[in-house]
């Protein structure tokens, strides 16, 4: 797994890349929940994440209850078919707003583009 | 053919499991969105095992087997931890408030809902858990029929 992070506007873009399972989510989390501490509005690109288990849905479950007693949001793209399904299936696909592309993401998050 | 594995109670050998499961597909031309379901269930199904089933601290093995035949893929995953039928354990409440939400409980929805069949004994003191996929062997998708 690698992450990559980018600040676009009031937005930070996480991307998240290859594989979060069991043996490397705790990694992720430290990551995000790092993050969340200065930034309010998170994007999670997943268009070059290949595997997610529900190790890695529970990294992005406490960011979002972190943001959340923040009045923060965190948005999710580029899901492929299969990691679509993992999060219809666990319920969360009704907890973050899922876009197309991560242009479409930022747009819906009302990136000041200044 | 089929593919037998003697991993230890440790997260870090999900790396070998992935490994082999990920050659044993290919090997019978699994389509990659079964593969994916297939890895996904067996990982949540070790690392449970590996959280959960032992409380002594010390070295167990778990022994995982896959075999394909007549269309369908069956895992047979056996430790000698603590009695766990998942088949028991209450499905999570999906549209509960987010502070309510736990990841801890979707592993198993997750097995049950990508597999097509779960099943559970206890023998001689050992879990033994199947998981069925019904799959599309490559021979079939590109038969002369």
């Amino acid at each position: 797994m690698e992450i990559a992070e980018a600040k676009k506007g009031n937005v930070m873009v996480v991307e998240i890349i290859g594989r979060v399972d069991s043996t490397n989510a705790d990694v992720l989390q430290a990551r995000l929940l790092k993050l969340a501490e200065t930034e309010t509005i998170f994007l999670i690109d997943c268009l070059r994440l290949d595997y997610i288990s529900s190790a890695g849905l529970g990294a992005l479950l406490h960011l979002l209850k972190i943001l959340q007693k923040k009045a923060g949001r965190c948005l999710l793209s580029g899901l492929g078919a299969s990691i679509r399904e993992v999060f219809d299936i666990s319920g969360f696909s009704k907890l973050f707003p899922i876009l197309a592309s991560q242009e479409e993401a930022l747009r819906a998050a009302g990136m000041n583009s200044a | 053919m089929g593919l037998e594995l003697k991993l230890r109670n440790s997260l870090a050998e999900i790396v070998k499991l992935r490994a082999s499961l990920e050659s044993f597909s290919k090997e019978f031309g699994i389509d990659p969105k079964t593969a994916f379901q297939i890895d996904l269930s067996l990982e949540e199904v070790f690392s449970n095992i590996v959280r959960h089933a032992f409380s002594d601290h010390k070295p167990h093995e778990i022994l995982v087997q896959a075999e394909v035949a007549e269309g369908w893929m069956t895992i047979r995953v056996e430790d000698d931890g603590q009695e766990f039928n998942p088949l028991l354990f209450p499905a999570p409440k999906l549209n509960s408030p987010l502070e309510q939400r736990q990841a801890g409980r979707l592993g198993i929805h997750l097995i049950r809902t990508l597999m097509d069949r779960v099943g559970y004994e206890r023998a001689r003191g050992k879990n033994i858990l199947l998981l069925q996929k019904k799959i599309i062997e490559e021979s079939e998708q590109h038969g002369d029929c």
